[in-house]
Formats: C-alpha cells, structure tokens, sequence
C-alpha cells in the first residue's frame, strides 16, 4: 500500500497532461481504454473474487448511461454520475439477491438476460410514455472535462479495488470463491456478502456510463445496452487475470487499442483477428497475463 | 445457562430412497470428549453434516446451546461456536496458511478474541514455519492439521473432528490424540471425533457412540461399548475376526 497510492497519483498526473499533449484521437483512444480499465476492475471487484461470472456489465453501464439520458436537463452533470452509480448499484443488490444463489452458466446467463430485459423495458418506456427512440443531449460538456471526470473514475475504482481487498469484503469474496459452503461454515453470511460486493462493483459501472454518456450525445438503447460492452469488459478481466489488478489495467489498455488499432486497419476482419487473439490468450495462458511469469520465462531464453 | 451444548432430538436425514441416518436421539453435554464409531457408510459424516449445518437433516430437530436450528445456514451454526473439520480437508488452496487461518478468525466469534488468536492457533499445531506457504500445495495430513488451525480461530465451544487422522501410522494417531486432548484442556472444548483407528479413540474419549447403517446401535463409556453385543457384530466382531 506504500507504494500504490504515490503510484496511482503519479500515473493520474501524467494522464491528466493527455489532453494538453496528444492530438485529440488519442485523447479519445486513451478515454475509451479508461473506460474499460473502470469496467474490467469493477468487475474483478466481484467476479474475481468469487468467481460469480456476471454479464451484467452492459445492463450496469446502459443504466448509468441513461440516468444521464433521462436527468440532464434537471440535474448537474456530476450529480448524476453519483446518481447513475446508485441507480446501478440499486439495480444490482435487487438482481442479485434473486439470482445470486445460482452459479456458473446460470448466473451468467442470467445476468445476461436481465440486461436485455433492462433494454427492452427503456425502449418501452421511450416509446410508449415519451414518443421517442432515443434521446439528444445537448450542452454537452467539453471533451477534456470528459476525459478527466473518466480518469478520475478509473482511479477512484483501482484504489477502491485495494481496498476492497485488503477488506473483510474482500476476503470474505475470496473465500465464496474458493469454496461457497466453506467460507458459510466459517462465519460468513455469504448471501449478504455476494449482494454486498456485486452491489458495490456495479457502482463504478454505472457511474461510468453516466459520465461517457456526453460523449455520445444521441442515446438510444442499443448503444447504451450494447452487449459488446460487456463482453469486451468479461475478456478484458479473464485475458488479463481477474484475480489481480494489474491484469484487467493491462488488458485494458491493450484491447482497447489493438481493437481500435485493427478496426481501422482491418475494418471487415477485424473482429475475427481480435476473436483468434482471444481463443489464443485463453489457451496459452488461462489466468491471464498477470499471471505469466515473465521473468522466468525470460530468464529461462536466456540460459538457453 | 443450559448445560447441553448439543441436542439431537429424533434426527434423520433422507436422500432420495436412502435413508443415511434414521432417528438418532443423542445429547452431549458441555466439555465432553466423545468418540464417533462405525463401518464406512455408517453416516458418521452425514451426522456431523447435520449438526454443523452443512446439510439439514430431513427429521427431528438438532438443538445447539438450547437453541433450534432448523432452517439456519452454517454462519449461523459457527456462530453458536460450532467448528468443524472435514474427511477431505477444505481449506482454501489458494491462499496462505496464514490468510486461511485469518480467514477463519475473522468472521467467527474469533476476532472477538484478538488477533493474538492468530499466531497461538498456528503454534499449537506446529504450523509457524508454513505460514507463508500457499495451503493447496501441502500434503492431506497438513491440510488436515491446518483446519484444526482454522477451526480453533472462530474461537468455538463445540469441535467436530472427521478422521484428522486418517492416513497416519499408529504412533502418529497417538500423537494426534494428545494433540486434541491438550487443546480440549487449552480452549475449554467440547469435542467429537470421528476416527477410524478404534484402539487409540476409546483409549482416548470418555464416551463412545456406535453409528451402524444410519442407526445409533451403542452409546456410553468405552468399556461398555466394547462389551456391547450389538456392537461386537456390527463392527468389533469383524475386527477380531480379522
């Protein structure tokens, strides 16, 4: 911990000068990789931890997005960060205390489910209360308030990540991970702890959404829901090994620009290169990048 | 305050067709060291799943310190100072022996207890020296002297110990007998051991109960149940025919 804060406010100075420094695409690449740096962490808060695979994050994020959609001409912009991070985490303690007590594909698939519900139910909404399919924000704040409200964000949820951690949460998190039924003999009311944690990881989501909301200026549904989002934020954490903090801030980083890298270069194949780069990540190192021992394995090229 | 710290009023425990344990009756008494017997399949581990709360019994009522625990979970059970171990230790093999037994200390009554509980727990079964070693790398008969470790962290009243000394030669059994009467003396235990090896266990106890197809057939002081017929069928006879 000595270390980490003077790290992580040294690393915030220096992104903070971005927008003073790079040409304004990068500033937007660099955005987008903060993005998913809030999106990959949060959900290695939880899912890392317990190994509960939520696919929630595109529901998390889309409600956020619309809470400023829906609150922007009544509510400060900050205010509804705060606001979109309740409404997520709301949203969240609900859906996981009915489906928390299911593991594996079925939570995946319902968490899943919940988001296109979610999505549905706004697109409803719109069309029925309001005549509408999507939504124009106008006065937008300006793209380096974006940026550094994004940074702040990353950095709030990569301290916040440590000290969940090190927390009675955090470790109580592990052991439901490890073994649900063991941790519960131990003392550990696993059912308040599950809906505690996904509680609190979907905050950092749903606050995201609400600040990269601006960004866009028309929302609709499918692009505040789209379930890209939150399968690119799964890879992210698995490719970077969602145990760590380090592996979803690295993968973060690199997925970001590499999908942005070869959807410009290689705009129809893309996908299908980014898709085999994944099959391979998994296969040859299935905790993540954090967990391969670079080193060693250099160390061991060398001796050869 | 009563002086029953556990109470097993008719217990019995169905699985589909197989009825494990059938109306078992049963009480134990604050600071009793009693002995667990019988075949394999007799349903010594699903009687302790019973009373630990892992898995509720179909039947009957299981009482701990007075109070009925039907519908509670195993938080609820740990935290009326229940403690257990497992026949395949179930530590968590990812973390440290250390984070394990702080696991356990944290969310028990242990933390109730200081964090001195800690390091006390690890030297009274030897484990100091390991404290940094990562729990799913070390051999059973570690891991199983590592859930002692943990059980002894959530500060418990009653200790239910499942064949911590399975896989061990006959000295070593004997070891671990004193191991367990010395922390029944330190932490003021109530305990229940489930044991294989016969000889060591009714030399140790002050009471045996005999399990024999889900059934509790004997219960009472070692020598009575060895004198026991029912017994001397079920189970001892077999061995002295051997």
């Amino acid at each position: 911990m000595k270390s980490f804060l003077p790290a992580v406010l040294v690393s915030g100075a220096v992104l903070a000068l971005a927008p003073w420094l790079l040409p304004e695409f990068w500033v937007s690449l660099l955005m987008t990789c903060l993005m998913y740096v809030v999106l990959a962490v949060s959900w290695s808060m939880f899912s890392g931890a317990t190994r509960y695979l939520s696919l929630a994050s595109t529901a998390l994020f889309g409600l956020g997005a619309y809470t400023t959609a829906w609150g922007y001409e009544v509510l400060p912009w900050p205010l509804l960060i705060v606001v979109g991070a309740a409404v997520s985490a709301a949203f969240a303690a609900v859906l996981g205390a009915a489906v928390l007590h299911l593991r594996g594909t079925y939570f995946a698939i319902l968490t899943f489910g919940m988001g296109e519900l979610v999505k549905h139910t706004i697109t409803y909404i719109e069309k029925s209360a309001f005549g509408t399919v999507g939504r124009v924000i106008i006065d937008v704040p300006s793209n380096e308030a974006v940026y550094w409200t994004v940074l702040a964000l990353a950095l709030i949820t990569v301290v916040a990540f440590r000290i969940v951690a090190d927390s009675r949460l955090g470790l109580a998190m592990r052991g439901i991970g490890q073994d649900e039924q063991r941790a519960a003999t131990f003392g550990v009311d696993t059912r308040r702890i599950k809906v505690m944690g996904f509680a609190l990881s979907a905050a950092f989501a749903g606050a995201v959404g609400a600040a990269m909301a601006v960004r866009w200026t028309y929302i609709d549904p499918h692009t505040a829901f789209n379930p890209l989002i939150g399968f690119q934020t799964v890879l992210i954490a698995m490719v970077g090994g969602a145990s760590t903090l380090r592996g979803p801030v690295i993968a973060a980083v690199a997925l970001s620009v590499l999908s942005d890298v070869l959807r410009l270069n290689f705009p129809y194949f893309y996908l299908i290169l980014l898709g085999t780069l994944l099959i391979l990540s998994v296969l040859f190192m299935p905790r993540g990048i954090a967990a391969v021992e670079w080193g060693r394995l250099l160390g061991r090229r060398q001796a050869r | 305050m009563s002086d029953l710290i556990l109470e097993l009023n008719g217990v019995g425990m169905q699985f589909g067709g197989l009825k494990a344990l059938s109306n078992i009756s049963m009480r134990v008494r604050r600071g009793e060291f009693i002995g667990i017997i019988g075949p394999n399949g007799a349903g010594k581990t699903t009687l302790f799943n019973a009373i630990s709360g892992v898995i509720p019994p179909t039947a009957g009522e299981v009482y701990v310190a007075g109070k009925p625990m039907r519908g509670r979970a195993p938080d609820d059970f740990c935290k009326l100072g229940v403690a257990r171990t497992f026949q395949t230790p179930r530590i968590f093999p990812d973390m440290t022996v250390r984070d394990n037994v702080r696991f356990a200390h944290t969310f028990g009554n242990g933390g109730r207890q200081g964090i001195d509980l800690i390091d006390q727990v690890m030297h009274a079964v030897g484990m100091v020296e390991d404290e940094n070693d990562i729990a799913g790398a070390m051999p059973p008969a570690r891991q199983r002297q590592l859930e002692i470790a943990m059980a002894l962290a959530t500060s418990p009243r009653l200790l239910l110990l499942d064949e911590v000394a399975a896989g061990l030669t006959e000295g070593e059994v004997e070891e671990v007998a004193r191991l367990i009467l010395r922390l029944r003396d330190d932490y003021d235990l109530t305990v229940v051991w489930i044991e294989h090896a016969v000889k060591t266990l009714m030399n140790t106890v002050e009471r045996v109960a005999v399990l024999n197809f889900g059934e509790l057939i004997a219960d009472g002081t070692p020598a009575q149940v060895a004198a026991d017929q029912k017994v001397i069928d079920a189970y001892l006879g077999e061995e002295e025919a051997a």
